[in-house]
């Protein structure tokens, strides 16, 4: 485990395959929360923070729950009974879907539960925030990113997780500036409101695009 | 009568992509190639299809209170069973869409679909509903993907269409191409309805 | 507090539902799946070293693992290894397998995995014309390892035009992979071959007894 690995993992998430610009996840808050630079930023905040959580959660869920690897739990504790079993026998590793979206759901609603007890105030700011990210494709699809296409380790897994919300945040808030100005502007009437939303986005996304030549 | 009205207003009137914004996310990552496109749609009206069915029938025993959990257990053991049926049958196109599949259970137009139609109306209704939401998701992902094959890597379905010297439009499959294209597409849609009011 | 623990009884009745009759569908699936992996691993293997016929894991304490290919059921020298790498590339992890010949050359390449930019980096693996593999894998072929540099970085391996990134990445992890395998096996070449004379007396002193 080195810093330099984080980092490469930190940046590239934010800026070279940001979720939204580039691997298109999240899509649905990014062009529904972006019309206020202030919704835009207790959104932003409310994704890094479950983000984060949801890449831990996930993580262990997978490697001590789910693989057929002699460190699950389950096994482990069959295995206290009956010494005759193998970990091969509690492969629920396709159970991997709604084993995340569930864990997923229930971190959203114990998020929402803590907060309002513990700081009314962020509830005030993030709370109305928070239902919607269940939906959020870019939660399931980190959650899948850590585990089954890349497979981080745990520490990457929290890092890739924390980095992919603050490259989220960082292109909905670019995208609330722009759409604020984009409120005076003269659009074509056809053009007016989701189309041109997607022209923007497309623009934001080329030049993200120019963030891939950065080499390590 | 009736049945083909709830068909059709989900390929034109209520388009999920075009008039509502729902999945969006699938619709730009997987449109780069017309055959990704088709397998996308087919597997996401298989489980709008399915998850209404469940749905419509189950929705007199679910809980107000924990209807949503309950939707998205029963859309994600469809969306499984389509991943392990895709990489057991079609490895290469399970191979192609990657993460896009398990990402079917947060496709905003199937738990749409579940909360809005399916828990208020009959299984019939339902079958009809989730339909014609997916052949209106397919066909846009058809358009997205052909115009994004034939203009960003010059072939269709594959095949070389301009010969060697065509040096295609890259930027349609990079990501950029594929905010542009939806855009574009979405004024098309609105000119077209404007014009048909 | 019941009416919670009912709502939660319920809920747990549906994912049960759910999780059994996934099961099942697993079940079905999963001697197909493993099928379908286990041909695609063979093609690969086939495909990048030809000559072999078995396939045996190496089974020396050293930190890398590898296939030895063998010509024949005899197993006594090695026609060539395979050993498969990671790279980074611009969107993905590049899987790579390469099979490397007895003189610590590149035999072949075989890109397994990449989720590259359609267009661009998916280009590593194109076809031109009627050439049974793809252009970019083909250039690999008996490669020393000094010589697994792309054209950006000094080398003569043609890159992928606007896909810098990914083709640096598949010179680069082969590169690396195969240094670290030249030195775990040089230093111990003269005791394998030692070995490997040593086993082959026994075989036939022990004919009989030997399982295959």
């Amino acid at each position: 485990m080195n810093i330099g690995n984080l980092m490469i993992i930190a940046i590239s998430a934010i800026l070279i395959n940001n979720f939204v610009l580039s691997r298109f996840l999240g899509l649905c808050p990014f062009l529904g929360v972006s019309k206020k630079i202030d919704s835009s930023i207790g959104m932003g905040m409310a994704v890094i923070f479950v983000l984060t959580l949801a890449s831990a959660v996930t993580w262990i869920i997978y490697e001590y729950f789910l693989l057929p690897v002699p460190q699950n739990i389950i096994y482990r504790i069959f295995h206290l009974f009956n010494t005759s079993t193998t970990p091969e026998m509690f492969d629920l590793a396709y159970l991997e879907t709604i084993a995340f979206i569930l864990v997923i759901a229930s971190l959203v609603q114990l998020v929402e539960m803590v907060i309002q007890r513990v700081s009314p105030p962020l509830y005030e700011s993030l709370g109305i925030f928070l239902p919607l990210i269940t939906t959020n494709c870019a939660i399931l699809g980190v959650a899948e990113l850590n585990t089954i296409t890349i497979h981080y380790s745990f520490i990457e897994s929290t890092v890739h997780g924390f980095s992919a919300g603050i490259g989220f945040t960082i292109a909905l808030i670019l995208m609330a500036g722009i759409r604020e100005k984009l409120e005076l502007a003269d659009v074509p009437p056809a053009f007016k409101g989701l189309p041109i939303a997607f022209i923007v986005a497309g623009l934001m996304s080329l030049a993200f695009l120019g963030f891939s030549g950065l080499s390590f | 009568m009736s049945l083909i009205k709830e068909f059709t207003k989900g390929i034109i009137k209520e388009n999920p992509v075009l008039v509502l914004a729902l999945g969006l996310c699938p619709t730009l990552a997987v449109s780069t190639t017309i055959v990704n496109g088709i397998g996308m749609g087919i597997a996401a009206t298989f489980v709008l299809v399915c998850s209404n069915m469940v749905i419509s029938l189950i929705k007199n025993l679910v809980p107000n209170r924990i209807r949503i959990p309950i939707f998205i257990t029963v859309i994600a053991t469809f969306v499984t069973i389509v991943k392990l049926a895709m990489a057991a049958y079609f490895p290469a196109l399970s191979k192609s869409l990657g993460i896009f599949i398990p990402l079917i259970v947060v496709n905003c137009i199937i738990l749409g679909r579940a909360e809005g139609f399916a828990s208020k109306h009959g299984v019939l209704k339902s079958f009809i509903d989730g339909l014609g939401m997916g052949v209106g998701f397919t066909m846009i992902l058809v358009i997205l993907g052909t115009c994004r094959e034939i203009l960003g890597s010059g072939t269709i379905l594959g095949h070389p269409l301009f010969g060697e010297h065509f040096k295609p439009a890259l930027l349609m499959i990079l990501p950029p191409g594929g905010f542009f294209s939806i855009g574009i597409l979405i004024a098309l849609s609105n000119l077209l309805q404007k014009r048909l009011e | 507090m019941k009416f919670i623990l009912k709502l939660g009884l319920i809920l747990m009745v549906y994912t049960l539902i759910a999780g059994v009759s996934l099961g099942f569908i697993n079940k079905v699936t999963k001697p197909k799946i493993e099928e379908q992996q286990r041909m695609e691993r063979e093609r690969a293997q086939k495909e990048v070293l030809p000559e072999a016929l078995v396939f045996v894991e190496d089974t020396t304490s050293g930190g890398l693992d590898y296939l030895i290919g063998y010509d024949s059921e005899g197993r006594t020298s090695p026609v060539g290894y395979i050993l498969t790498t990671f790279g980074d590339g611009f969107s993905s992890k590049i899987k790579t397998i390469f099979s490397v010949t007895t003189d610590f050359k590149v035999g072949a390449i075989e890109i397994v995995y990449q989720e590259e930019t359609p267009g661009l980096g998916t280009r590593c693996v194109e076809i031109k014309g009627d050439s049974p593999e793809p252009w970019f894998e083909m250039q690999f072929d008996s490669r020393s390892p000094q010589d697994l540099l792309v054209d950006k970085d000094g080398g003569n391996i043609t890159s992928i035009t606007g896909a810098t990134i990914t083709s640096r990445a598949i010179a680069n992890s082969v590169q690396e992979k195969l240094e670290e395998f030249k030195n775990e096996l040089g230093a111990s070449k003269e005791d394998s071959i030692l070995i490997t004379s040593e086993v082959r007396d026994s075989i036939e002193i022990g004919g009989d007894n030997e399982p295959d």
